[in-house]
């Protein structure tokens, strides 16, 4: 029994080793701060850890600690909906948004960063799990725990979304006219 | 970079795998900008089984209520607050993970035509000064606490750190103007058979506000505020999610009107009074011995409130 719980416990750490960059950069993605990213993947591998028996026996411990993370993000915004108390005007869900001017704006990074940020959430983890996971259209659908045309059309939109908001900031900054 | 990109070049439009490919390229770059620490394996398993450790308790919490109620027993009758009663009417709540505050809206009305609102936000126990600092900042960035406690910096921190304590603070919301700091507390501690009374009542400025607000034992099931003036209010008993402690917000008749005495009622309709000179006398004995005299005094001359427990890191 010993022995058994010992390997589990060598299996989990193992599994937060390996995954740990892989799932930071995925959480900094869905909201755009470091800190808050590592807290992010951290409660989900808390909650991972709880229920480590059956994950590990499950099929993809991957797409279980995927599904949970997602889940934390978005359990973390709508609690963030509901403390306007604590939020000030143009806060978006975290995400640092620096004030923006010319130079800024210049760096494509910024721009992708500022375009990612003004997505809801739920587009932006489609876009996040589609394009940077670059997890299937059913696999994000397990992730985001809906249907594959849910997932279809939040990409879809994510998608529109970002080719909309930054044609308008290469306006703004200057980078020439966009057809 | 070619900034002639997936999002504006005419050429990738209708070719959505080359699409698909730029973003993924694009995202990358974000991605790593992070920079990556060790993964925190030993934290992650503490914190995992003091999970694992609640869930335990809360169903076994929740098998006992079952037992009381199929009994036909109201838990009512085990709240004897006043009296040092040997059960609690209501079972301690799990504080939340030090950095994953929760906030609940313990009263809201109107005034003058404006609304006014009032939450409290609780925060868990930091465990390690690393964790104190995080939450820190995370406090700070939400303008959840005030900036420094005693004054005293350490790189970049204030030297006195909140470690193993559960804290909260409250904010109010005047009209459209912006969320206002009020206080914040660490949470008392819980002493058998004793009400501790706080809030604005005795806060700086607070008097000049809509309302007055207190934190109460969880054994008080009814409050009832009597004014200067003669008005009275019950307001509603709030529990505050992450705390078995629980919050009144009352209304004041008239700017400037203060509380006269409030009356604190169990569940089995017993009553104290409290008077407002009584509440401070109350709260200056209630001050553990790790407060030191001068911080109780130079907190006092700035006008604020000392936090009952405070865990000071060399």
């Amino acid at each position: 029994m010993g022995d058994t719980t010992a390997n589990r416990d060598e299996e989990f750490r193992e599994f937060v080793t390996t995954r740990w960059p892989r799932l930071v950069r995925t959480a900094y993605l869905l909201c755009g701060e470091q800190h808050t990213a590592e807290d992010l993947v951290q409660s989900a591998l808390v909650r991972v850890y709880v229920a480590w028996r059956r994950v590990r026996a499950a099929d993809e411990p991957d797409a279980y600690v995927r599904r949970v993370l997602v889940n934390e993000h978005a359990r973390r915004h709508r609690r963030k909906l509901k403390e306007l108390l604590t939020l000030s005007p143009g806060d978006t869900d975290g995400w640092q948004t620096p004030d923006r001017d010319r130079i800024t704006l210049a760096d494509d990074r910024e721009m992708l960063r500022h375009a990612l940020a003004q997505l809801p959430p739920r587009q932006r983890q489609a876009v996040v799990l589609r394009y940077w996971e670059d997890l299937s259209e059913s696999q994000v659908a397990v992730a985001m725990g809906c249907s594959v045309g849910t997932v279809k059309s939040q990409a879809a939109k994510g998608l529109a979304k970002l080719r909309a908001a930054l044609a308008r900031e290469d306006v703004t900054a200057g980078h020439g006219e966009v057809r | 970079m070619n900034r002639e990109s997936w999002y504006a070049e005419p050429e990738y439009a209708g070719d959505p795998d080359r699409e698909a490919g730029e973003l993924t390229d694009r995202l990358g770059t974000i991605a790593d900008e992070v920079t990556i620490g060790p993964a925190p394996y030993p934290d992650v398993v503490r914190a995992g089984r003091r999970r694992r450790a609640r869930r335990r308790v809360g169903a076994t919490a929740l098998a006992v209520t079952a037992v009381l109620v199929a009994g036909g027993v109201g838990l009512g009758q085990f709240g004897d607050f006043g009296q040092g009663g040997t059960a609690s009417a209501a079972a301690p709540a799990s504080a939340p993970a030090p950095l994953d505050p929760v906030t609940t809206v313990v009263g809201k009305g109107k005034v003058d035509g404006k609304r006014w609102q009032v939450s409290v936000t609780v925060y868990g126990p930091a465990r390690t000064k690393e964790e104190a600092h995080r939450q820190y900042d995370l406090a700070m960035r939400r303008g959840d606490a005030y900036p420094v406690l005693d004054g005293k910096w350490e790189g970049g921190y204030p030297k006195t750190l909140r470690i193993g304590v559960t804290w909260f603070s409250t904010r109010v919301t005047e009209g459209t103007g912006k969320p206002r700091l009020m206080s914040d507390w660490v949470s008392p501690k819980r002493v058998k058979g004793e009400t501790l009374l706080g809030g604005s009542y005795q806060h700086q400025g607070a008097e000049a506000g809509p309302v007055g607000m207190a934190w109460l034992d969880p054994k008080v099931e009814r409050v009832v505020v009597h004014w200067k003036g003669g008005t009275t209010d019950e307001p509603k008993v709030v529990p505050v999610k992450g705390t078995d402690v629980r919050w009144i917000v009352s209304e004041r008749p008239g700017h400037g009107v203060s509380d006269d005495f409030i009356d604190l009622y169990d569940g089995a309709g017993k009553r104290t009074r409290m008077g407002p000179a009584m509440r401070l006398e109350d709260l200056k004995k209630k001050l553990p011995v790790a407060v030191k005299k001068e911080q109780l005094e130079a907190v006092t001359k700035a006008g604020r409130r000392t936090p009952v427990e405070i865990t000071t890191v060399r």
